[in-house]
């Protein structure tokens, strides 16, 4: 039987995906090193694909045999890998230029890494998570090395590599046993079978959630599969590990969710594997953060962190199956549009192709460009989680969701947790309006940046003070 | 309307003044003087309307925001909030009129307004998630003026300052957020308004079999009040905070008395149960506060510390007045959370003069002022003794009641309380008059030693002025503000009896109004 098919499901991924090889096409016919043309279809694009997913976020769907499902969660998480991009390409080709990578395939890698991610946000296959995570990874690999005279960058892209793949050998082990098991590819029957099945087949489930909590483990950066993630961050160009952080990340946050959302019923101890390693996840990057001079390792220790936040979500969904996926949303709305600022304010402070590197480079950021000065205050505002910023309501949710679910003492680990990060992030702003400068030339903005900043800051604010019309704009109560 | 506009007018302002504040150059601190004189100004016309025999909270907004939270954007005042307000707007104003920042004067004062703002809103917020925002958010405008601006060692103290404020309120995070589940729990509604939820709470329906939730969120709550009033245990952010913060920053966010408010707010009506199980508890810890406080401030290098110290023995005072449960008692805290931010305020604005001129505040350099500058001296005498609570200063009322309310639980043997923690509390009030005088006497008398000593100027002996005429008036007529106060405190003190059925909604239960006005009138002429 062929099954029904939804053309306008998939439309906003090929879309992205066209655009890449349009860019890479039009990259080769202009050969132009400036990539222009390149960065402009690929804007283009991904701004079309952001049209056709908020004209068509309508309705929560399957198509292709259920291999496609686009929910609420899937279809805001995708709007949030488009955007990343969107804003990524943006602003790369001014920080491009600074760093001379003159490599046109950029945009084209780019454009595939958000259709991968895009792909994952979509699916509860494991087969279509599968080849979505290894189109996005694979996007991500050679982006790592993308500069190519830097040994940094080519240590950081091998490294990434050769720890991918490993992680992916276990993800893939772990698929393959749960088909064993199941004789599905659904993660959804993970609970149906798990209810139904004797012993034998239960111990196949559990050492195929074992071995897929590795994998996903790894993509998500959660302690303790993260060692890749500082230094890829250190090494990678910063316009890369912007897009790495946030539309890289939210395609395996997802899939993190989901899997909790899908296995959660065979038993506590689902809930509380992803727990530990939430708490892990959260006590590392917010500990070993504070120890750190270097602002990019910082910002991956960082995201280790926000990793933990969303694992503390999935163990809460795992552990009580009627929560709902708000709390996920709204988080990673926040989340993502906090930590692209901070990356485009990071590019913008760049200085003869070099970006700063360490807290002391970023002194005097405040009195050289004021915009990018009190951007970040708003930026590090919400990573701390305090004031009327996304990044606080995000916390709230998600702790009022771990109350629910009984998980208490999560709740308080959580909470004792931002007290690291009040720490940490504070002495970002304590450089940036330190008033000894470490350069007192005047920052450049240009215009792509001012606007990127600002759908970043609006985001940000707008998305507490506006709460209610932003939820029901994404369809949610 | 009116409590909106003067909460985000400021903020708006600032936020301008932050982004453009560099072109307007030496014209940043008008702007800033006339837009605080405009705040001031629609807060003694709230005052001014204010009607004192209305139970409830009045000038009340209310906007629905998030739904799933119950989280509404929900204002309003009552007797105990309103003085607040308008000590705020007052202090924000008289911060933009003292400081002369030598750079970034735009940014500068935009922290202040910012500051200002965002306190009005912390005093007038009546949703739990709102007051939490406010209250998180004031403390960024501080730490960013101790770090643009401070004195010293100013990264530590921001740091010191940020950490420990914020660190010690993320349990009353998780405390707000469990006293919204047990109520959607109980009522099957979500609301985090605390004219809702105390309602609920006065039935003695929400915490009916929960005692164990109830208590942990107190300690939530109480844990992040008693740090940043601050008690005891956790008062070492204040020493550094008052050495190395520009004294406008003092003066606009810090001397306020957030903390004590908030266990008043919150804390006593919310959780009246856990409230009296903890009152000796609390009453101890403002004893220790006074006695201990009192103690160090003696024997202290620089007339910062000292007012550090004072300003831990006051919060002693407040607490003890506050757990002791009595209208008397209450009211004295009320008074005294008020007069001890325009007290302390005004021996920091006199500071700042003297370190205009040249001084630190360290008393080795300080000495003979009295000869050299006499009007400066007898101004900073008025403010003494307002701090050390002599009768006909504002400071004594507040003072004699509290320990009137001690005294009358002690007496009464109830909540765990004794008379002996009244009869400290009243050693600590000599104490206060020893450090105040010792501090005063190595400040006037004695050799000069260093610095231009030049008397204060016109501008400046206004300003301290008001200060002192607000003192005396304090003393002298307090009934103007006990009056306002009244009925609010009642209200409070008759909801942390447990299961009062007093709400805030539909107002107090019964109040002896005959002894309350006998007590604070003793207060007034003794």
């Amino acid at each position: 039987m062929i099954p029904d098919i939804e053309w306008i499901s998939v439309a906003p991924v090929g879309i992205v995906a066209i655009t890449g090889m349009l860019a890479l096409i039009v990259h080769m016919i202009t050969g132009n090193p400036e990539q222009q043309w390149t960065q402009k279809v690929t804007v283009l694009g991904l701004l079309t694909s952001l049209v056709v997913l908020v004209a068509t976020g309508g309705n929560e769907r399957t198509s292709f045999n259920s291999m496609l499902s686009l929910d609420r969660l899937g279809i805001v998480a995708q709007l949030l890998t488009v955007l990343s991009a969107f804003i990524v390409a943006l602003v790369s080709p001014s920080y491009l230029e600074a760093k001379k990578i003159k490599l046109g395939e950029f945009y084209p890698m780019l454009a595939w890494a958000t259709t991968g991610g895009m792909i994952v946000c979509a699916t509860r296959n494991l087969l279509v998570l599968f080849v979505g995570i290894e189109i996005l990874s694979i996007s991500l690999y050679v982006l790592a090395g993308l500069q190519r005279g830097s040994k940094r960058s080519e240590e950081s892209a091998i490294k990434y590599f050769l720890l991918g793949a490993f992680a992916t050998g276990f993800l893939l082990y772990g698929i393959a046993m749960f088909y064993g098991a199941s004789g599905s590819l659904d993660m959804s029957t993970a609970l149906s079978y798990w209810s139904h099945q004797g012993p034998d087949e239960r111990v196949l489930l559990s050492l195929s959630f074992a071995l897929i909590t590795v994998g996903l483990g790894f993509k998500c950066s959660l302690v303790p599969f993260h060692q890749w993630t500082p230094d890829v961050y250190e090494g990678a160009p910063t316009n890369v590990v912007a897009f790495m952080a946030t539309g890289g990340k939210v395609g395996a946050f997802v899939a993190l969710w989901n899997f909790g959302d899908s296995f959660g019923g065979a038993g506590r101890f689902v809930a509380l594997t992803i727990a530990g390693l939430a708490v892990l996840s959260m006590v590392v990057g917010n500990v070993l953060a504070m120890g750190q001079k270097n602002l990019k390792r910082l910002l991956a220790y960082s995201s280790i962190a926000n990793a933990g936040y969303v694992a503390v979500t999935a163990a809460t969904v795992a552990s009580a199956l009627q929560t709902s996926h708000v709390s996920l949303i709204y988080f990673l709305f926040g989340y993502v549009l906090t930590t692209l600022g901070v990356f485009v304010v990071l590019m913008m402070a760049a200085k003869d192709g070099e970006e700063p590197s360490t807290l002391d480079d970023l002194k005097g950021l405040a009195s050289r460009s004021p915009i990018a000065g009190f951007s970040l205050v708003v930026f590090v505002l919400s990573l701390i989680g305090l004031g009327p910023v996304s990044g606080f309501l995000g916390k709230v949710f998600v702790l009022k969701d771990t109350l629910d679910a009984n998980l208490q003492w999560l709740a308080v680990v959580m909470v004792l947790n931002s007290i690291f990060g009040a720490f940490y992030y504070f002495g970002i702003l304590k450089s940036v309006f330190s008033p000894e400068a470490s350069d007192s030339r005047p920052i450049t903005v240009t215009m792509p940046q001012v606007l990127s900043l600002a759908i970043c800051v609006f985001g940000v604010i707008g998305s507490v003070v506006f709460y209610a019309p932003l939820l029901a704009h994404l369809g949610l109560r | 309307m009116m409590v909106s506009l003067a909460i985000w007018l400021p903020i708006l302002a600032g936020f301008l003044l932050l982004g453009f504040g560099r072109s307007l150059g030496s014209l940043a601190k008008s702007a800033a003087s006339i837009l605080m004189l405009g705040v001031l100004g629609v807060s003694v016309g709230l005052l001014a309307k204010f009607d004192s025999a209305a139970k409830g909270f009045q000038f009340s907004e209310k906007v629905d925001w998030i739904r799933s939270l119950g989280t509404s954007y929900s204002l309003g005042l009552d007797g105990i909030s309103i003085w607040m307000f308008v000590l705020t707007a007052f202090l924000g104003l008289v911060a933009v009129l003292v400081s002369k920042p030598k750079e970034r004067a735009g940014q500068f004062f935009g922290q202040i307004l910012v500051l200002s703002g965002v306190l009005l809103g912390v005093f007038a917020a009546l949703d739990l998630v709102l007051f939490y925002i406010f209250f998180e958010l004031s403390l960024v405008p501080v730490a960013m003026l101790i770090l643009g601006w401070g004195r010293g060692d100013r990264k530590r103290a921001a740091t010191r300052y940020l950490a420990m404020l914020f660190g010690g309120s993320l349990l009353m995070l998780l405390a707000i957020i469990a006293v919204g589940v047990q109520y959607s729990a109980v009522t099957r509604t979500a609301s985090m308004s605390i004219v809702d939820i105390q309602s609920v709470v006065a039935s003695g329906k929400l915490w009916a079999g929960k005692e164990q939730l109830e208590n942990l969120a107190f300690w939530g709550f109480l844990l992040a009040f008693l740090i940043k009033s601050p008690a005891v245990p956790g008062h070492s952010w204040l020493a550094s905070t008052y050495e190395s913060a520009p004294v406008g920053a003092t003066i606009a966010g810090v001397v306020l008395k957030v903390g004590t408010y908030g266990l008043f707010r919150f804390c006593l009506p919310l959780f009246p149960h856990a409230a009296a199980a903890n009152a000796s508890f609390v009453t101890f810890l403002g004893v220790l506060g006074i006695l201990y406080g009192g103690i160090l401030a003696i024997n202290q290098k620089n007339i910062f510390r000292v007012m550090v110290f004072s300003t831990i023995s006051h919060v002693g005072f407040i607490l003890i007045g506050l757990f002791s449960f009595s209208h008397v008692g209450m009211v004295g805290a009320a008074f005294q959370q008020f007069n001890h931010g325009l007290a302390s305020a005004a021996v920091f604005v006199l500071l700042s003069f003297l370190m205009e001129r040249g001084f630190t505040g360290e008393f080795s350099e300080l000495g003979g002022l009295k000869r050299t500058m006499p009007v400066f001296a007898s101004l900073f005498m008025i403010a003494m003794l307002a701090n050390l609570g002599l009768p006909l200063t504002s400071g004594f009322v507040g003072e004699i009641l509290a320990m009137m309310g001690s005294f009358e639980s002690g007496y009464a043997n109830v909540l765990g309380l004794n008379v002996g923690y009244a009869v400290a509390a009243g050693a600590g009030a000599i104490l206060s008059a020893s450090y105040m005088l010792y501090a005063y006497q190595r400040m006037f008398y004695g050799e000069a030693k260093s610095g231009e000593s030049k008397d204060l100027n016109l501008n400046e002996m206004l300003i301290g002025g008001v200060f002192a005429a607000a003192i005396m008036v304090g003393g002298i007529l307090p009934t103007f503000i006990l009056q306002r106060m009244d009925q609010s405190v009642a209200v409070t003190g008759s909801a942390v009896k447990p299961n009062s059925g007093t709400t805030w909604a539909e107002g107090g239960g019964e109040i002896d109004a005959s002894r309350i006005y006998a007590a604070s009138s003793q207060g007034e002429f003794k």
